[in-house]
């Protein structure tokens, strides 16, 4: 991190470029782990039963309402 | 308890296919699959209008009618799933649905489909919620994560309405009174044998 | 002065174009809404049986937006194709039962002789079994897809119905070939001998000598009843082969409607087929004596063959005097 702290302008520009690709690699690892964890978490899986499958599974949750807000426009 | 449909204002649709690749892209769905299509009538003349059209999760469904291997199941939320493990790919639900959603993957040699594959209104199949399993057959389950169909999520012009029937067609007429027309709620007379009246 | 003139012109058209919109614009505004020439649901469902417009994807029968016809053809296939199926079979089984306990096995009337007379060969035979074994194969797995689940899958359950049906679905689809091969050699060795003829009328009008004991109308190779058969077999298995390449190859050349169509007159032909061959089946069999043996070593009882096919035995018999007297005279020269 003490390559940040810049002296030049030609420095600056390679900071914004390393600071760039270390968004990248935060967000390569978090998907990594976001997609490894569903695999972790559900180590015991199982078909659902045919009325479990016919469950209801809608929600009017805040993300569902703001969706129906944002169609009323 | 809320009964999920699509509703399409084919008004809004501006053909953009964004429904089509977000489909594709939330699903990882293969190649020559396409869960989600825009349609366009009478291109290029006067009342030109686009449609975007998936599986409409029929009430008193067609594809599970005819099933010879009955491996379609309706929720509680009206959703038309079907089990990947059970089907044998014979094709007969494409005759019989009114919206071609089912898909194959495959066109091979006498009629060798694979197993169909059409979309799940975002709710998976029948494997636990959200399990990887469900994934790879049938891709995410946002229902089940309290959300809704992306590709009526991320519509640019929110033509596409998805969610509660009764408040998707409450917000069209909204519209239609507003703006003063619309062309109707495409499909749903031939879906759900009804139509919205503003 | 050209430019300027040219201008001019210009101008006058400017002003021309303004007030034609000046004049256009209020009934425009009073009249015209921006759905009015807008596509219509309901309109173009009403002048055509589906709505077809444009897409950007490859697949070209996505185009089709809707075809409500596919409920049409979900109710002809769960209605209409299920029961002409289900009437005709068991219509056919109750027939069929009926006729056992009324007229009993139908026995050769002057006991069973020594002798054998060569009905059909080997090559006739085998015809004879491709057909009929994938024939077989075909109807069941057929059957399998109308009424499986209906009545398999509640007994032995979803997953094990839906492993049949796969392997089914794989057997219907390679035994259509060798279905069709059989078809082809059946016509051809035995279209001589099926051509309806006067005989054939007596024939039936003495009810082919099924409903009375001891007297059987005279017949060549083939009676009428056989020659029904022959011709439900080539007619029907045409059209069966037919419609079965077109399901094979799906959406080659065809369009949905085409491919519902299609179904629907193969899954209801095969039905009353199915029907028919169960009477076919019973007669060869249990239904009457000496009738297997025809399709078996191809040798049948002279007895039996006297009284079903008396012309034949004739016509055989002829020729075999005809060949030996040529013999004779050969070796008397």
């Amino acid at each position: 991190m003490s390559k940040s702290i810049t002296t030049s302008a030609h420095d600056a520009s390679e900071a914004k470029d390393v600071s760039r690709r270390r968004f990248f690699k935060v967000l390569g690892g978090a998907s990594t782990v976001a997609l490894a964890a569903p695999v972790m978490s559900d180590n015991a899986h199982a078909g659902e039963s045919k009325d479990e499958a016919r469950k209801s599974r809608y929600r009017e949750t805040d993300h569902v309402k703001k969706f129906y807000s944002t169609n009323r426009y | 308890m809320a009964r999920m449909k699509f509703l399409c204002d084919a008004d809004r649709c501006i053909e953009c296919n964004a429904c089509v690749t977000a489909c594709k892209s939330e699903h990882d769905v293969p190649w020559g699959i396409n869960r989600r299509r825009v349609v366009t009538i009478n291109d290029g003349k006067p009342g030109e209008r686009s449609v975007s059209m998936a599986c409409m999760h029929c009430t008193d469904a067609p594809c599970q009618a005819v099933c010879p291997v009955d491996c379609f199941l309706t929720t509680a939320d009206g959703v038309v799933l079907h089990n990947k493990d059970l089907c044998i790919g014979c094709g007969y639900c494409f005759y019989a649905c009114p919206f071609g959603a089912p898909q194959y993957p495959k066109t091979g040699n006498f009629g060798s489909r694979g197993k169909m594959d059409k979309c799940t209104y975002c709710a998976g199949g029948p494997e636990a919620d959200n399990s990887p399993e469900e994934y790879a057959k049938y891709g995410a389950n946002r229902l089940a994560q309290g959300k809704l169909p992306i590709c009526a999520e991320m519509c640019s012009t929110k033509a596409l309405l998805a969610g509660d029937s009764e408040m998707i067609a409450t917000i069209y007429k909204e519209r239609v009174l507003k703006r003063g027309y619309g062309s109707g709620a495409w499909g749903w007379k031939v879906a759900y044998r009804e139509t919205i009246a503003v | 002065m050209i430019d300027r003139n040219s201008n001019w012109r210009h101008l006058a058209l400017a002003l021309l174009g303004l007030a034609l919109v000046v004049i256009t614009q209020p009934t425009e505004a009073q009249t015209v809404t921006p759905t009015a020439s807008a596509a219509k649901e309901e309109q173009l469902l009403s002048t055509m049986k589906q709505i077809d417009g444009r897409i950007s994807i490859p697949d070209q029968k996505a185009s089709v937006l809707m075809q409500p016809a596919g409920q049409e053809w979900r109710n002809v296939h769960n209605t209409t194709m299920f029961w002409v199926g289900t009437v005709s079979i068991l219509g056919m089984m109750l027939a069929l039962t009926l006729f056992y306990t009324i007229r009993g096995r139908i026995m050769i009337d002057s006991g069973p002789s020594d002798k054998t007379i060569l009905r059909f060969n080997g090559f006739e035979r085998f015809v004879h079994w491709l057909t009929a074994s994938c024939f077989i194969v075909l109807a069941l797995s057929g059957l399998n897809v109308s009424f499986g689940k209906y009545l398999l899958l509640p007994v032995i359950g979803a997953e094990a119905f839906s492993a049949m049906s796969q392997l089914a679905k794989y057997a219907h689809n390679f035994l259509a070939f060798p279905f069709i091969i059989g078809l082809v050699f059946m016509f051809l060795v035995w279209v001589k001998d099926n051509i309806p003829n006067g005989g054939d009328l007596d024939w039936l009008k003495a009810g082919g000598g099924f409903l009375g004991k001891g007297h059987h109308p005279p017949a060549k190779k083939f009676n009428a009843g056989q020659k029904v058969i022959f011709w439900v077999v080539i007619g029907g298995g045409t059209v069966l082969s037919l419609t079965g390449l077109m399901l094979l190859f799906p959406f080659s050349g065809t369009v949905i409607a085409d491919m519902q169509l299609g179904q629907t007159i193969h899954g209801i032909l095969s039905g009353l087929i199915i029907a028919i061959m169960m009477a076919h089946i019973y007669i060869g069999s249990v239904g009457m004596e000496g009738a297997i043996d025809a399709m078996n070593t191809g040798e049948v009882d002279l007895n039996w063959a006297r009284e079903h096919h008396s012309l034949w035995v004739e016509e055989v018999e002829a020729q075999e005097h005809e060949a030996h007297h040529k013999a004779k005279s050969v070796a008397a020269e």
